[in-house]
């Protein structure tokens, strides 16, 4: 092989340069956002097709999900009201809706961990929106959750649950749910990119939390330790969806506690967008 | 707004991670190892500098092959190009929307149909649902893939895949399209039915790129070159001038 010549190759001058392209902007998050939202057909797409393709070869399909859920949530409000000693016809619409609002939540935090790390195919031959990926996981759940809540409809109606106008609150519910899955989706996405320990790690919380948090039994069974359970931020978010299904309105607290952690999440997962965005790419 | 490229003395030095530096154990302890409280060999990252003072201006019309040995940086080039990767240095500049054929990965789903295949890829490619749809024919004639567009991708050969790929990567005309290796797959036939879809959108004042060893390819595609040698450009200009440059230093007979 010759010496490499020295760069004599090219003079640009005769080339008049470019405009400036835009520069890295504070806040680059919000931006990305706001791109993302603008091109809703990409994820709104993407997250059907995930569904689509998840029942593919099935013969039952969707039906899978909505038997599974009908099973274990009478065998999970059975053995509740045994235990708890309360009436099985009382316990069971809670538990019910409870079961499947626990499920959208859980699904969406582990799978936060894995929501660059699923597509580094993508993200390592074309330049995505990032963002669009932690749309799709959010409403890909969403799809998920609907299809159970067929069960839980049915079993609310089955016991004469008082269905109200309060049912209309799922949907600004559902609206802070979707802040506080981009922010995590983000902050959880890139930690488990980086240490890939912290998906089990996730797991392992996550099947904690499933008893920590008033999903198959009630805050008041505690007696006067009650107020324990409100110190589970989860505890909020699990009362702004459920409590609407029942026919109650939420209380103003659970809305206040889970904006203001959608607000402390996305504050935290703008900082690291805006320091790791670039870096991502090397750590899949 | 015509399309080009500007890249002015861009540097690209990027970390290696292997498993070990990947975990929270190996990060704690380089910490401790760095206040001298445990005394380790170092488990810092080893960074790789692959690109070295690149600068390039590419303009409309322009069918640049980018060349040079293994890991010289090409495809480094190209995912800088496209954005994917950050420089550590110097400054980009593209104008225009840039579409990259940088493997077959690009979001296509085995389990998927060629035709859902062909929305999926489109989408993570930066194209509307809808202007993948009005491209279903189009796809069809061009790819002569018939009735396979019904079946799962997992049913198709190598070859049929990097078409269909390289289908959907062209059919919407990009403005600036990066390619890499990729079409090597294709036959005869589809070689040639490339290089006219080329033909035809480079015409319409156009940039492509493309990294590739496969001389045949680039002869059809390329008038310009720019030759890599360790992450250093080496020759600019007339594609056959640094083609014969190239053969000369890897004692190629032309």
């Amino acid at each position: 092989m010759s010496e490499p010549q020295k760069a004599a190759y090219y003079d640009f001058s005769a080339i008049p340069p470019l405009p400036v392209s835009e520069k890295t902007k504070p806040w680059m998050l919000f931006h990305d956002i706001a791109d993302a939202l603008k091109n809703y057909d990409t994820w709104l797409y993407m997250a059907w097709s995930d569904i689509k393709l998840r029942y593919q070869r099935t013969v039952l399909g969707p039906f899978w999900m909505v038997l599974v859920s009908f099973i274990s949530i009478i065998c999970i409000a059975g053995l509740g009201s045994l235990l708890f000693k309360v009436r099985f016809s009382d316990f069971f619409p809670y538990v019910a809706s409870g079961m499947v609002i626990w499920q959208f939540i859980s699904l969406l935090i582990t799978e936060s961990g894995m929501v660059f790390l699923q597509h580094l195919g993508i993200i390592k031959n074309v330049n995505v929106s990032l963002v669009s990926f932690c749309m799709r996981l959010f409403v890909k759940n969403v799809i998920i959750l609907a299809h159970s809540l067929v069960v839980v409809s049915l079993i609310l109606i089955a016991y004469h649950v008082h269905v109200s106008w309060s049912l209309l609150l799922v949907v600004p519910g559902l609206l802070v749910a979707s802040f506080t899955s981009v922010a995590l989706s983000i902050i959880f996405g890139f930690m488990c990119a980086r240490f890939r320990d912290l998906l089990l790690l996730l797991q392992a919380i996550i099947g904690i939390l499933a008893f920590m948090t008033p999903v198959m039994w009630q805050p008041d069974m505690l007696g006067s330790k009650a107020y324990l359970a409100y110190f589970n931020p989860l505890t909020h978010y699990i009362d702004i969806l459920r409590m609407p299904l029942l026919g109650q309105t939420p209380p103003m607290m659970s809305y206040a506690v889970t904006l203001s952690m959608s607000g402390l999440l996305l504050i935290i997962a703008a900082w690291v967008y805006q320091i790791y965005r670039k870096r991502l790419v090397y750590w899949l | 707004m015509t399309a080009g490229i500007d890249l002015d003395n861009i540097t690209l030095e990027y970390p290696v991670y292997n498993y070990s530096s990947l975990s929270i154990k190996s990060a704690l302890i380089s910490k401790l190892a760095s206040t001298g409280v445990i005394n380790r060999t170092s488990t810092s990252t080893v960074h790789v500098k692959s690109l070295d003072n690149v600068s390039l201006r590419v303009r409309p019309n322009d069918r640049v092959a980018i060349i040079g040995g293994n890991g010289a940086g090409k495809t480094s080039l190209l995912k800088v190009i496209s954005g994917i990767y950050d420089p550590s240095q110097g400054q980009r500049r593209v104008q225009g929307h840039v579409t990259t054929l940088l493997g077959t990965g690009f979001g296509l789903d085995d389990e998927a149909t060629g035709y859902q295949n062909i929305i999926l890829g489109g989408i993570a490619l930066g194209y509307s649902r809808k202007d993948m749809i009005e491209s279903f024919d189009e796809i069809a004639s061009f790819t002569q893939l018939g009735d396979f567009l019904n079946m799962p991708l997992r049913t198709y050969s190598a070859g049929m895949r990097a078409q269909l790929a390289f289908a959907i990567a062209t059919c919407r005309n990009p403005e600036i399209l990066l390619i890499d290796e990729g079409i090597g797959a294709g036959d005869a036939q589809f070689m040639k039915r490339a290089n006219e879809r080329i033909e035809k959108f480079v015409g319409a004042s156009s940039i492509l790129i493309m990294a590739s060893h496969a001389e045949e390819l680039l002869d059809q595609f390329c008038n310009k070159c720019l030759y890599l040698q360790a992450g250093r450009p080496i020759f600019y200009g007339d594609y056959h001038e640094g083609m014969e440059m190239y053969r000369r230093d890897y004692n190629l007979a032309s």
